[in-house]
């Protein structure tokens, strides 16, 4: 009886062990996916205006042929995303429901616009088949070149004073939300931000101050 | 009321080990700890001052490391644990209310970086209740050579369960760059 009740104890007390060192391993492995997976922020591009800079004040068209300023247009205390498109773009077509869903969980703080260039025709029936007709959706090249966007889809975030805060390619609702995530952090991207937060945890509080003092 | 002691023996185990680690963590990693003193200090002390502060901070850790493993008086050890877990806290919580949120607290075994962050003061606070309970002392019960195997045991469960938690608050710090 002693000896069956002390195997038993021993038995119970390896397997409690085994089951402390898994869940320990399991936390491990999920910290490690969290690295891993670190949020992939919109790609920033070289070019264009930089961060910080304020927006040209261009005269923009809308698709029904209304005109107004860029500036005019991120006023009243309110961030404006600018995202630019293509019908021709499927990644801008698996967007669409994002930036739809954006425009309305952010409506609060941010106005969204959407830009294009090329042939109005097309843009109008895209504007059909899509649901934007209440959109603000804009063809000028000129926009385009200022923030020189080469690659669909693009978004680009002004604050409330029309200055650049993020910019970059963005191809899922992350990439966009990336944008919001680096105006709130007040960093340029989320690269950046996590470059930021590596250097902390590599150097230890003494250098991270001289870097935060540098930038 | 008195406890069984097996279980102060556990409980005394798992802070030998706990504040041996603690220890030669920061005896490995001794510069990061005076900057970590530093930064705690918000750069307000000087230099040869942290290092003093972070040598001390080992010396103790070890003191109480060894004392915990050669099962000195439970109360007095308890009283001990209870203040330096106290003041790790209160030094967290001064620091959080300053609104310095990005220091390292330099509690990790594993050489990952945490965080300071309200959790690790909860966490202290479980630590200090733990510890708290060798003040009850202990019954005059003799231990026999199963009592010891279930001290081995029981501690390495405590240390594990206790980096578990550790390590659960660093990937909740991990997350939060995604959550909006």
């Amino acid at each position: 009886m002693t000896a069956a009740l002390i195997i038993s104890i021993a038995v119970l007390w390896v397997l409690v062990a085994l089951l402390m060192v898994a869940l320990y391993a399991l936390s491990r492995q999920v910290g490690l996916l969290h690295q891993r997976i670190a949020p992939a922020g919109a790609l920033a591009l070289s070019g264009g205006l930089k961060v910080g800079d304020v927006a040209p004040d261009l005269e923009l068209t809308t698709l029904n042929g209304d005109k107004f300023g860029l500036m005019d247009y991120s006023h009243v205390s309110r961030a404006v995303l600018i995202t630019f498109i293509s019908p021709e773009c499927t990644v801008c077509e698996q967007l669409m429901p994002a930036v739809k869903s954006i425009k309305v969980k952010e409506e609060k703080w941010l106005d969204v616009l959407l830009a294009s260039d090329g042939d109005a025709e097309k843009h109008h029936a895209y504007v059909g088949q899509k649901g934007l007709k209440d959109w603000t959706y804009v063809l000028s090249r000129e926009l385009g070149m200022t923030f020189e966007v080469g690659k669909l889809p693009y978004s680009v975030l002004l604050d409330e004073n029309g200055a650049l805060v993020a910019k970059g390619l963005t191809n899922t609702r992350e990439h966009i939300e990336s944008l919001f995530e680096a105006k709130d952090r007040g960093v340029s991207s989320i690269q950046e931000f996590l470059r930021i937060r590596q250097e902390k945890v590599n150097v230890g509080p003494e250098l991270s101050a001289e870097i935060a003092i540098n930038e | 009321m008195s406890m069984d002691p097996v279980v102060i023996r556990v409980i005394q185990a798992f802070f030998g080990v706990f504040f041996c680690a603690a220890a030669f963590h920061k005896v490995r990693f001794f510069a990061e700890t005076v900057g970590i003193i530093e930064a705690y200090a918000d750069q307000r002390i000087r230099r040869s001052l942290a290092k003093g502060t972070a040598a001390a901070v080992i010396f103790l850790e070890g003191v109480i490391a060894v004392l915990c493993l050669f099962a000195f008086d439970s109360v007095v050890l308890a009283a001990w644990i209870v203040s330096l877990l106290f003041f790790y806290g209160l030094v967290m919580a001064a620091n959080l209310l300053a609104g310095r949120r990005d220091l390292d607290c330099g509690c990790s075994w594993a050489g990952d970086a945490t965080v300071v962050d309200y959790r690790l003061i909860v966490r202290n606070g479980a630590l200090i209740f733990l510890a708290g309970l060798l003040f009850l002392g202990e019954s005059s019960r003799v231990l026999i050579w199963l009592d010891f195997f279930t001290v081995g045991f029981g501690a390495a469960c405590l240390s594990l369960l206790y980096l578990f938690v550790e390590q659960s608050i660093r990937n909740s710090q991990l997350s939060g760059v995604t959550v909006r």
